[in-house]
C-alpha cells in the first residue's frame, strides 16, 4: 500500500526534479561550451574583428598609408571602387578561378585519397610527394612553372609537344592559355593537401559499413557512390568551403606566374587591393575595396555553405 | 595491421587465388602511383636537381642530372647565411604557433559540439568570417596594435600573428567531429569524468587523424609564411629560415641557384617531419573502436 | 613510437631550447654604451655585411642595427608598415616608388648641401629631389643595353649592333634571312626598355627639363611615350621579335640568349655574371637611337637613396650622417664597384666589366638614360598599367594610339 501511494506520489516530484536537473545540467552545458569558445572568441576579437573594424573605418577615409593624419570622405572611395574597370576585370577571372579549381580539386582529390588510403609499396612516398607540391614558396614555383611552360619553343611542355609534331603552345602569352595554366597550377598545388584532409575524414568511415556491404555483394563503384561518398560529405562541405573562400582571395600564384597578364587576363580582386592600397598609397579605396570584397565573399561563401549543407543532409 | 588480419581471413576464406589477386592489385597501384606521383613532382625535381649545378650548368641544362655534381651551393649557404639560427627561430615560433592554434581550436570544436544553442550557432557563423578577410587588408592595424605593446620584432609578437589560424584548426576539426558517429563523444561524458578532461583524454585521441591532419598543415604554413615574419621581425638574429631563402631576390634578377638551395634546406626537416606524421592520418582509430 | 610519447619528446625539447633562449640574445652587451641606429636596407646582408664592418671598426661609438626587406614590393611594404607603426628605422632606402610618399608625409630628412651628397652627379639628385630639396644619398646608377651573341652576329657579317633603330632593324632582317631568331625582350615582365631609351632622347632634344614631369596637369606619360613606342613596335610588324614575348620573363629570355637560340637581348649588368659563367663570346651595346636626330639614350635609372628619417636628433642623427659619409668615402666607393655597381660620383671610375664600358661612359656617366616611372606622378600606376597595356599592345589587341589613351586614362583617375 505504502508502496503504491508513494508511487503515486513520486511521480510529479520526481518529474519537477528532473526537469530542474535538466535546467541546471543545460546550463551547465551552456557554460562549459562556453569556457571551450572562450580562447578562440578572444583571439577572434584581437586578430580579426578590431583590424576589421579598423579596415572599415579607413574605407570611409583619405588614409594614405603613410600618415595617420586622415580625413572622413564618406562614400567616395567605394564610389571610386566602381569606376575602375580593372577591378571589374579582375572580378571575372577571381570568380572562374574559384570555381574552377574547387570542382577540379574536389572531383580529383577524392579518388585520390581512396587510392592513397590503400596499403602499397612505396605509399607513405607517395603521400608525402602528393603533400609536398605546395609547400614551396610561390616564388620558387612560379619561376618552375614560368620555364615549364614557355611560349617558346625551348618550354619544356613545348619541347614534348614537339617530339609528337605538335606546333609551340603560346601557353603564358595567349589571354585564355594563360588562365588556363595558372588554374592548372592552383589546383595541381592544392590536390595533394586537399586529398590528405579526405584521407583524415576516410578514417571515421566505421569499417564494418564495408564489411556488411561486401556481403550484401556490392562492388568497389557501389561501395563508393553509397558508404564512400556520403560519409564524406562532410568533408567535402569542408574542402570546398576552404577551396572557394581562398579561391575568392587569391593573389600570389597569379601575381607570381603573370603578374596578371598578358593584359589584365588573369588579374585578381586581391591584386588590385593590394596595389591601390599599398602600392599606390589609396589605402583607403583598397580598404574599401577590402570591405566590398568582404561582404560579397562572405555572401557567397555562406549561400555554398548553405547548399553543402542542404545536400550533404539529402544523402544522410 | 588491419590489413594483415584482413589478409588472412581472406586466405582462409577464399584460398590462394584471391591474395595471389590482391598483391598483383597492389603492385599494380604502386606502378601506376609512383609513376603519376613522380611526373606531378616535376617541379619538385626540377628545384632539387639545380642545387647540385653551377649557374652555367643550369642555364644550358635545367632538367637533366648535372654534368659536374657540385656542393658549392650548400657550402655557400651554410657559409653566408645563419642558417641554424634562422632554423631554430623558425623551430620556436612554429612549435608554439601551431600547438596554440591547434589546442584552441580543438576546444572550440569540442565547445560547439557539446552543445547546441543559439550562442554557439551565432559563433559558429561569426567565426567564419575570418575566411573571407583579405590578410594584406589589415597588415597595418595589426602592426599598430602590436607596435603599441612592444611586441612587433620579438617571436612572441609573431606567434601571436599565426595565432589567427586557430579559426581554420577549429573549422577542420569541428567538421571532423561532426563526421564522427556522435555516441563516441556521448558515450565519453557519462562516466561522470571532468570535461576536461574527457577533452584530453578521449575526444583528442579520437580526432588524431584530423589533428596531425591540421598539425602538419599548420606547421607547413607557419613554416613557410614570409609575409608577417618580412614585417614584424626586423632584427637579423631573429629571421625566420625563409628570410633567409629571399636574401636571394635582387631588384632585377634573383640568384635562383641560391633561392632553390636555401629553400631545400628550409623545406627538408619539414618534409621529413610529414613523413614521420603521415602514419597518424591513416591509422584508421575510428573503424577500430566501432569494432572493438 | 607512440603518438604520445613523441609529441611528449618534442615538447620537452623545444621547451629546454626556448628557455636558453633568452640567455644567448643576452650575449650582445658589447654593444652597451654605443649610439644605437636602424638600417632598413633593401640590399641583403651579405652585401652590407662588409660596408656596417668597417663603418663600425672607423667608428667605435656606432652600432648599426641592420634589417633587409627583398626589393622592390616587399620593402616598400615593409618601410610603409614600420613608419605608420611609428617603428621608422634611422637610415632606409628611398627610390622611385615610394619617394612621393616619405616626401609627402615629411618621413625623409632634407639633406641639401651636406657634405655626404657633394660629389653625387645631377641625374643622381634629380632622382630623390623635390622643389630643390635632396632627399636621398643616390651613388650609382643603371642603364639597360642589348646584349648580343657575338658568334651569331658574325655568322652574318656584323661585328657589333649598330647605332641606329633602322640599321638595327635591318639587322634583325639579315638574321632572320639566315635562320637566326634575332631579338627578346622580356615583356612577360613589362620590361620594354627600348621606348624608355626613345623618349629620353625626345625630350633632350626638345629640352624638356624632366623633373618637371610629376607637377604637369594632367599627367600624359601615354602621350609624351607615343611615338617612340611606335617607333619600337616595328620590330614585332616586322616579326623579328615573336609576339609571344608577352608570355616570356626575364629568367625565361635570359636562358633563350645563353644557349644562343636568340641573337640579341635587351638586359643590363644584372645577367652579367650569368653570362660570365656560362661562358660565352658575348657583347653589350648601347640600345640604338630612334633614327639619325636623336642621341643614343638609354633606359635606365639611378640606383635608389639613402634616407635620414626627419625625426632623428642628437646622437643618433650625428651617427646617421657619419654612416652617411661613410658610405661616399673612397673604402666604400671601391666596395661598391667590387660588387658591380656603376659609380656615377664625381671623381670616380667604376671598374666595370669590360663589355659594359660603352654603356657605362655614354649613358650612366653622362647620365644620358630615363625611366618613364621615374619622373611622373603615382610611378606604381604607370608601371601596373603599363605592364598590362604593353602585353595588349604586343598581343596586337590594341593599337599604339589606344595604349596611349588608356595610360593616360588611368593617370588621369589616380589623381
Amino acid at each position: 500500500m505504502s508502496n503504491a501511494t508513494a508511487a503515486r506520489t513520486l511521480p510529479p516530484i520526481n518529474e519537477a526534479l528532473n526537469r530542474k536537473r535538466r535546467k541546471a545540467r543545460a546550463f551547465h552545458d551552456d557554460l562549459t561550451s562556453f569556457w571551450f569558445l572562450l580562447p578562440i572568441l578572444a583571439l577572434f576579437v584581437v586578430l580579426f574583428l578590431v583590424p576589421l573594424a579598423q579596415t572599415l573605418y579607413y574605407s570611409f577615409t583619405d588614409f594614405n598609408g603613410y600618415s595617420m593624419n586622415m580625413h572622413l570622405v564618406g562614400l567616395d572611395n567605394y564610389k571610386k571602387v566602381f569606376s575602375d574597370s580593372s577591378t571589374l576585370q579582375g572580378l571575372g577571372f577571381t570568380i572562374l578561378y574559384a570555381v574552377i579549381v574547387m570542382v577540379g580539386v574536389t572531383c580529383l582529390a577524392i579518388p585520390l585519397a581512396v587510392v592513397l588510403n590503400k596499403k602499397f609499396i612505396g605509399c607513405n612516398f607517395v603521400r608525402s610527394l602528393f603533400f609536398f607540391f605546395s609547400v614551396p614558396s610561390l616564388a620558387i614555383m612560379g619561376m618552375v612553372w614560368k620555364y615549364i611552360f614557355s611560349p617558346m619553343k625551348t618550354g619544356v611542355v613545348n619541347s614534348v609537344l614537339s617530339i609528337f609534331g605538335i606546333d609551340p603552345i603560346p601557353w603564358l602569352s595567349n589571354n585564355a592559355l594563360a588562365k588556363f595554366c595558372v588554374i592548372f597550377i592552383a589546383i595541381w598545388a592544392q590536390i595533394g593537401w586537399h586529398a590528405t584532409l579526405y584521407l583524415a575524414f576516410l578514417q571515421a568511415i566505421p569499417a564494418d559499413l564495408y564489411e556488411q556491404a561486401t556481403v550484401d555483394g556490392a562492388n568497389k563503384w557501389q561501395q563508393f557512390l553509397h558508404i564512400t561518398l556520403p560519409q564524406l560529405m562532410p568533408g567535402i562541405v569542408t574542402s570546398t568551403f576552404l577551396l572557394m573562400s581562398g579561391g575568392l582571395k587569391v593573389y600570389d600564384l597569379p601575381y607570381t606566374m603573370t603578374k596578371g597578364g598578358p593584359g589584365y587576363s588573369t588579374y585578381t580582386v586581391t591584386q588590385s587591393i593590394i596595389q591601390q592600397g599599398i602600392g599606390q598609397s589609396q589605402y583607403g579605396i583598397g580598404s574599401a575595396l577590402a570591405v566590398l570584397f568582404f561582404v560579397a565573399t562572405g555572401v557567397v561563401v555562406f549561400l555554398q555553405m548553405g547548399i553543402s549543407n542542404l545536400i550533404s543532409r539529402r544523402f544522410q | 595491421m588491419g590489413n594483415a588480419t584482413v589478409d588472412k581471413t581472406s586466405v582462409k576464406a577464399k584460398g590462394m587465388t584471391f591474395t595471389a589477386r590482391k598483391r598483383i592489385g597492389s603492385a599494380v597501384t604502386s606502378i601506376v602511383m609512383i609513376a603519376i606521383s613522380l611526373v606531378c613532382a616535376m617541379p619538385l625535381w626540377y628545384i632539387v636537381i639545380n642545387t647540385f649545378k653551377t649557374i652555367a650548368d643550369m642555364n644550358v641544362n635545367p632538367l637533366g642530372l648535372p654534368n659536374d655534381w657540385t656542393f658549392d651551393n650548400y657550402i655557400n649557404a651554410f657559409k653566408t647565411v645563419p642558417i641554424l639560427r634562422s632554423l631554430w627561430n623558425t623551430v620556436i615560433v612554429t612549435f608554439f604557433g601551431v600547438a596554440i592554434q591547434v589546442i584552441v581550436g580543438a576546444l572550440a570544436a569540442y565547445g560547439m559540439i557539446l552543445r547546441k544553442s543559439r550562442f554557439t550557432s551565432a559563433v559558429g557563423a561569426v567565426l567564419m568570417v575570418a575566411f573571407v578577410v583579405p590578410a594584406q587588408s589589415t597588415l597595418i592595424p595589426l602592426y599598430r596594435m602590436e607596435a603599441g605593446v612592444h611586441l612587433v620584432n620579438t617571436l612572441a609578437g609573431l606567434v601571436l600573428i599565426y595565432l589567427g589560424g586557430a579559426v581554420f584548426c577549429y573549422f577542420l576539426i569541428v567538421g571532423y567531429m561532426r563526421s564522427l558517429p556522435f555516441e563516441l563523444i556521448e558515450a565519453a561524458r557519462i562516466d561522470g569524468a571532468g570535461p576536461l578532461r574527457i577533452f584530453w583524454n578521449i575526444v583528442m585521441p579520437l580526432i588524431k587523424p584530423i589533428l596531425t591532419t591540421v598539425i602538419v598543415f599548420q606547421t607547413m604554413g607557419t613554416w613557410n609564411d614570409f609575409m608577417n615574419a618580412n614585417v614584424f621581425i626586423s632584427s637579423s638574429e631573429l629571421r625566420t629560415i625563409v628570410l633567409q631563402v629571399y636574401n636571394a631576390v635582387g631588384q632585377f634578377s634573383t640568384d635562383w641557384p641560391s633561392f632553390m638551395t636555401i629553400t631545400v634546406l628550409a623545406l627538408l626537416p619539414v618534409f621529413i617531419f610529414f613523413i614521420f606524421c603521415q602514419k597518424w592520418i591513416v591509422s584508421g582509430l575510428v573503424a577500430g573502436s566501432v569494432k572493438g | 613510437m607512440n603518438f604520445k610519447a613523441i609529441t611528449k619528446t618534442v615538447i620537452a625539447a623545444v621547451s629546454a631550447g626556448a628557455m636558453l633562449l633568452p640567455l644567448a640574445a643576452c650575449g650582445s652587451d658589447a654593444d652597451a654604451g654605443k649610439t644605437k641606429i636602424s638600417f632598413l636596407s633593401w640590399d641583403n646582408e651579405q652585401v652590407m655585411k662588409p660596408f656596417i664592418e668597417e663603418f663600425e671598426k672607423e667608428n667605435p661609438d656606432v652600432a648599426i642595427d641592420f634589417s633587409y626587406a627583398p626589393p622592390t614590393a616587399e620593402y616598400i611594404q615593409t618601410l610603409q608598415t614600420r613608419l605608420v607603426g611609428n617603428q621608422a628605422p634611422d637610415v632606409f632606402i628611398i627610390t622611385s616608388e615610394n619617394k612621393n610618399d616619405l616626401i609627402d608625409n615629411g618621413y625623409v630628412m632634407d639633406m641639401t648641401g651636406k657634405s655626404y651628397t657633394e660629389k653625387l652627379s645631377q641625374a643622381n639628385k634629380d632622382f630623390v629631389s623635390r622643389d630643390g630639396k635632396l632627399y636621398g644619398q643616390s651613388i650609382s646608377s643603371w642603364a639597360a643595353g642589348i646584349a648580343y651573341n657575338k658568334e651569331l652576329l658574325k655568322q652574318v657579317g656584323y661585328d657589333a649592333v649598330p647605332s641606329t633603330w633602322d640599321e638595327f632593324l635591318t639587322l634583325c632582317k639579315t638574321l632572320k634571312d639566315a635562320g637566326i631568331s634575332p631579338y627578346i625582350e622580356a615583356i612577360g615582365d613589362g620590361a620594354d626598355r627600348i621606348p624608355d631609351s626613345f623618349t629620353g632622347a625626345i625630350l633632350a632634344k626638345q629640352g624638356i627639363d624632366v623633373t618637371t614631369l610629376a607637377s604637369e596637369d594632367p599627367q600624359t606619360p601615354g602621350e609624351h611615350e607615343k611615338e617612340a613606342v611606335k617607333a619600337w613596335m616595328k620590330v614585332y610588324e616586322q616579326g623579328y621579335a615573336s609576339r609571344d614575348n608577352v608570355g616570356v620573363s626575364g629568367d625565361d629570355a635570359k636562358t633563350q640568349f645563353t644557349n644562343g637560340q636568340v641573337a640579341m637581348y635587351t638586359t643590363g649588368a644584372w645577367d652579367f655574371s650569368t653570362f660570365e659563367q656560362v661562358s660565352f663570346d658575348w657583347g653589350f651595346a648601347q640600345i640604338p637611337a630612334m633614327d639619325k636626330n636623336h642621341e643614343q639614350y638609354a633606359q635606365g635609372s639611378p640606383s635608389p637613396g639613402l634616407a635620414i628619417y626627419s625625426k632623428l636628433s642628437g646622437d643618433k642623427l650625428k651617427a646617421a650622417e657619419k654612416f652617411l659619409d661613410f658610405m661616399v668615402s673612397d673604402w666604400s666607393l671601391k666596395q661598391r664597384s667590387k660588387n658591380g655597381d656603376a659609380i656615377t660620383v664625381e671623381g670616380f671610375t667604376s671598374d666595370v666589366a669590360e663589355q659594359y664600358k660603352d654603356v657605362y661612359e655614354n649613358n650612366v656617366k653622362t647620365g644620358k638614360y630615363f625611366l618613364i616611372t621615374n619622373f611622373y606622378a603615382n610611378p606604381d600606376v604607370l608601371n601596373s598599367t603599363n605592364t598590362a597595356e604593353i602585353q595588349q599592345l604586343v598581343q596586337g589587341t590594341i593599337t599604339v594610339d589606344q595604349w596611349a589613351k588608356n595610360i593616360d586614362a588611368k593617370m588621369a583617375a589616380a589623381q
